[in-house]
């Protein structure tokens, strides 16, 4: 790892849940070298970079797929990048499913699939582009 | 790291007192202890989420199944969830809105008629 803004850097892990928790620590370590970026800025992206390789390590597994998944992280000027790369079968972007209205009843049956409104909510920006061969995942936490 | 999960009683409710990190790896150990509580009877559950390290859409999701689980056989869930950064996440998936949320377990266990309360939403 290096402390240098421009430079990047990239994990490969096995498509295993065991793994996630590293990517959280080595993610959370890159970010925090930004003094600037204050600690509920580092946690949003821990969430966000857990939830976004969680996804990524089970569309490997449900795929039977053995490759890496891979994560690179950088610092851009006023913030904090990271890309989440996957080899799976991808999905529809469009199609995933509303977040029920905390009153519906259907509310406490949704016990997963949470993971992509997390996100959503906790970077200043994210971009999913998926097709047959993979989903790339980017998001942006800024500086605030 | 990996959940933590200790089982204390305070009658009427029970306390699962969780630690650690509540993810993918961690939320089925969870879901596993809150099968157990309530096949023993368990239908007044405090979920301490006080020494939680970290927690995402899984561990969530197994709170959700946890509170869904006991409204099924009318009993009732209370959270004591002192952390910011952790509630922050509850707070997102709007779940502060449905599920009772404590600062202290003595919070939680006087809780019974604001849970009560909170338990108009209905389960499916």
């Amino acid at each position: 790892m290096s402390g240098a803004a421009n430079q990047a850097v990239e994990i490969e892990i096995p498509p295993r849940p065991d793994y996630v928790s590293l990517v959280r620590v080595v993610v959370a370590a890159a970010a925090e070298l930004d003094p600037s970026l204050e600690p509920p800025r580092v946690d949003d992206l821990r969430v966000a970079v857990s939830e976004a390789t969680t996804n990524a390590i089970q569309a490997h597994m449900r795929s039977g797929c053995t490759r890496p998944v891979r994560v690179t992280c950088w610092r851009p000027e006023g913030g904090v990048s990271v890309v989440v790369r996957d080899e799976g079968p991808g999905f529809d972007v469009g199609a995933l499913p509303p977040e029920p209205v905390t009153e519906s009843p259907a509310r406490l049956s949704r016990e997963s699939g949470m993971g992509i409104s997390i996100i959503r909510a906790l970077a200043d920006s994210v971009s999913i582009d998926s097709c047959g061969r993979g989903t790339e995942l980017r998001l942006v936490f800024k500086h605030r | 790291m990996s959940v933590t999960i200790r089982c204390s009683e305070r009658p009427p409710w029970t306390v699962l007192s969780v630690g650690g990190e509540l993810d993918v790896v961690g939320a089925p150990d969870l879901r596993q202890a809150v099968v157990k509580a309530v096949a023993e009877g368990c239908r007044m559950l405090v979920l301490d989420i006080s020494e939680l390290d970290f927690i995402d859409s899984f561990g969530i999701g197994a709170v959700v199944a946890a509170l869904k689980r006991l409204r099924q056989r009318g009993g009732e869930l209370a959270l004591v969830c002192p952390s910011s950064r952790i509630r922050r996440v509850f707070e997102i998936c709007d779940l502060d809105r449905i599920i009772a949320m404590h600062d202290s377990i003595d919070g939680a266990a006087g809780s019974r008629s604001e849970s009560a309360a909170a338990s108009s939403v209905p389960v499916t």
